[in-house]
């Protein structure tokens, strides 16, 4: 791609001292256009409003391709960097897409009980259930109060490392929760910071850390201590949730675990943290993050044993004989309008077919029970389907499913502070708070 | 009908069939040239002594003067820079048809433009490149990455020049004018500051730049000698019409990418222009700050934009992103910052 031309910058106005730059707003959008207006009928457009930009938004445009030759319908496909500030406005403001994709059920359903959502139809919902694979419908039905459809899935207990860098400092994959605290140690000695980590997100920044925490109360406790926890029975100042807090600040803000330590931690943008993995030295060489990361990975990046970058499931605490806890993400689809084109897409998007294409381009992890392992275009998509489907214990991200005054409000403030100045009780409380607002 | 007794060549004719109607240069005139461009291989050594000193003091003043974003400084450089002197070199080569001139001059060009490039980019590492960053680059470096078919038009006209004066000697006194209109140095200390910054691309649009130069100073020079007759009468006819066949595909090949480089340059300031007016359109309290538009391949345009405004509720870069795309039938990705500004009732008074 050619470099941009020049920059145009045009004096800045001075109006006096009166004037002052009180905030500064940085967002990302991208959209695609309709289909061209050639014929004297208006062409029929879906608009879809989402998280996605980049690869990720490429890919869904292409998926939706067969649905636009099938229908006749475009869709409009528009990418928000600060998704939940921006779909949360137009849906205020009352300029509603047809159709919103959320990568956090509790603000689905949040703006579903404020009415601004239109619930699926029942024969959107049957597609999805009787595709979707066993138990899966039910836990996002749950998960989403019904007010949307899941579309993608993603497991969010993965550590990223690179191989070539741990067989050339004979470093084994650890197992168990005692062997990644030695190896963490052991790289840490050796002289390079162990954790790759950032939570710079616009509004939604901090939320790498509450995954951390999340994945922490899914392995350190049984899982009615989470679920009780997700439906705010268990309060963030108990005791099993502040353990998770402490273990979370031992592991990755400790001196000299992190790369570019506290200030590091909350600067660096998410998309970006696991870069410094591949600087020659490596700047650190483990990264948990969910199997979306591969969208963040540069172009040419490999995945796989022999690649620039693998993946191992982030271990269990316990010495237990069964497979690792998984906690997996979900991305939904929801209507906003009620058009005969809105539900016609809200259907190919329940349907298998509605995520083929992406399946088949990579990098999608997909919910239906026709879609095995060998469906997947490559190893590493394969495995991490795998996994899905050996593991005994999945549970759906904690902080998506709480009220989005907790769950993307002062959880993700909670863990700001608590990188920032590491007061444990302050954090807690504050974390708690969002649930009296 | 009969043919005339004589048919008058065309002027093209004429330079492709190594005649010329005037008068061919005297043999003193020639000599003249020739000792100006070509070195006895006893005093090499010292011409190429400072030949290397002068490009290297050149290189050095012109990425100064690009990293200060001083046009003075550059012309400095230009008039300092002793580039000309080799390519003219190889272009007699060609018209006189001496390979062996040929290979020791174009040995020296290259030589020299290795060094020039080196020179600057030595130069960023050392420190330079602290003054300045890929992202933010001086206008007189931009305006270096981005050649056009103008550019190529220059450097026709100065190559045209630059032969003359060198056949026409009592005109010498307008060589500087050709050296700041051809600029050879400062196009290669573009390359060198670039490639040091990690800009690939740049580095590209300024050795396209270069190329253009050198190829358009070579025909234009071959052409502008051979019609004031520089070319001996016993020389072989075919060496120099495949000289100028050569230069002339060299020119047809630099040409392609210009009129693409054009093309897109001239689409960016259209996207640039729409941007602002939807801008003006979404949001009439804001003003731009920053821009800077690219149309990529595959239908795709990307903004980075700065925007200053009043209004509580500020234009969303969604909302941009679908106006852009719907206009233009792009994908279009928008980075946006914007700064509020409101009244402080404490200091506004």
């Amino acid at each position: 791609m050619r470099r941009p031309p020049a920059s145009r910058v045009r004096p800045r106005h001075t109006a006096g001292a009166g004037l002052v730059v009180a905030v500064a707003v940085v967002a990302g959008a991208c959209t695609s256009p309709g289909g061209p207006e050639t014929t004297d009928e208006p062409t029929a457009t879906v608009s879809v409003f989402g998280p996605w930009r980049g690869t990720a938004a490429d890919a869904f445009r292409e998926s939706m391709e067969p649905f636009e030759q099938q229908t006749g319908i475009d869709v409009v496909y528009t990418g928000s960097g600060d998704f939940t500030v921006d779909a949360t406005r137009r849906l205020e403001d009352g300029d509603p897409p047809d159709v919103v994709v959320f990568p956090q059920p509790g603000l689905m359903s949040d703006l579903a009980e404020r009415g601004y959502l239109v619930p699926p139809r029942a024969d959107v919902a049957g597609i999805a259930r009787s595709s979707h694979r066993q138990g899966l419908a039910e836990a996002a039905a749950e998960a989403t109060s019904e007010a949307g459809i899941l579309y993608r899935l993603n497991v969010k207990s993965l550590v990223w490392y690179p191989p070539d860098v741990f067989t050339d400092r004979g470093y084994d994959v650890p197992e168990t929760w005692a062997e990644l605290e030695t190896l963490a140690a052991r790289i840490q000695a050796e002289g390079t910071a162990p954790w790759c980590l950032g939570v710079e997100s616009f509004e939604a920044s901090g939320w790498p850390a509450t995954d951390w925490v999340e994945d922490i109360v899914l392995r350190s406790q049984p899982t009615d201590v989470y679920d009780a926890w997700v439906a705010g029975d268990i309060a963030f100042t108990d005791e099993e949730i502040a353990e998770a807090f402490t273990a979370f600040a031992e592991i990755t803000l400790a001196t000299g675990r992190s790369f570019g330590a506290r200030r590091g931690i909350l600067n660096t943008p998410v998309g970006s943290a696991q870069s410094p993995m591949f600087t020659d030295p490596a700047g650190c060489l483990l990264h948990r993050q969910a199997s979306f990361q591969a969208d963040n990975l540069g172009p040419g990046t490999t995945i796989g044993p022999d690649g620039d970058t693998d993946v191992f499931v982030l271990p269990p605490t316990s010495t237990g004989t069964g497979p690792p806890p998984l906690l997996i993400g979900g991305t939904f689809a929801s209507a906003a309008t009620d058009t005969p084109q809105t539900w016609s897409l809200m259907s190919f998007l329940a349907s298998a077919e509605g995520s083929a294409g992406w399946v088949e381009r990579g990098g999608f992890l997909s919910p239906h029970r026709d879609v095995g392992p060998q469906d997947y275009p490559n190893e590493f998509d394969a495995r991490v389907a795998q996994l899905l489907a050996d593991a005994d214990i999945v549970r759906f991200d904690a902080s998506d499913q709480m009220d989005p005054a907790v769950g993307s409000g002062t959880f993700f403030q909670a863990m700001l502070d608590y990188i920032a100045t590491g007061r444990l009780e302050e954090a807690l409380t504050l974390a708690q708070s969002g649930y009296a607002q | 009908m009969t043919k005339p007794a004589r048919r008058a060549l065309s002027p093209v004719g004429t330079i492709l069939r190594g005649r010329s109607d005037r008068s061919p240069m005297s043999e003193e005139e020639r000599q003249a040239v020739i000792d100006d461009l070509f070195v006895d291989e006893d005093a090499r050594g010292p011409y190429l002594w400072r030949f290397y000193v002068l490009l290297v003091l050149s290189t050095l003043i012109a990425a100064l003067g690009l990293v200060a974003d001083s046009v003075a400084v550059i012309i400095g450089a230009m008039l300092l820079a002793p580039l000309m002197t080799p390519i003219l070199a190889v272009a007699a080569s060609l018209v006189i048809a001496d390979l062996k001139a040929l290979v020791t001059s174009a040995a020296i060009l290259v030589t020299g433009i290795v060094l020039a490039v080196g020179t600057a980019a030595g130069a960023t590492w050392l420190g330079l490149g602290n003054l300045t960053v890929a992202s933010a680059l001086p206008a007189e470096i931009v305006g270096r990455t981005e050649p056009s078919l103008l550019d190529l038009g220059v450097a026709v006209a100065a190559g045209v020049a630059a032969g003359y004066v060198l056949t026409h000697r009592r005109v010498l006194s307008s060589l500087p004018g050709v050296a700041i209109a051809v600029a050879l140095v400062p196009p290669l200390a573009t390359v060198g500051i670039t490639l040091e910054l990690g800009d690939a691309d740049a580095a590209g649009g300024a050795l396209l730049l270069f190329t253009t130069n050198l190829v358009a100073i070579l025909l234009s020079a071959i052409t502008m000698m051979r019609w004031a007759g520089f070319a001996p009468p016993d020389v072989s006819k075919r060496a120099t019409q495949v000289g100028i066949v050569v230069t002339l595909a060299l020119l047809a090949a630099i040409a392609v990418p210009l009129t693409v480089h054009t093309r897109d340059v001239a689409l960016e300031q259209n996207f640039s222009q729409l941007v602002g007016e939807t801008v003006a359109e979404l949001d009439p309290s804001s003003a731009i700050d920053q821009i800077s538009a690219d149309i990529a391949p595959n239908n795709r345009a990307t903004v980075d934009l700065v925007l200053t405004t009043t209004s509580a509720s500020p234009l969303p870069a969604w909302r941009l992103a679908e106006a852009l795309a719907t206009e233009t039938g792009r994908i279009v990705d928008v980075n946006l910052r914007v700064d509020v500004e409101r009244l402080d009732a404490a200091t506004a008074g």
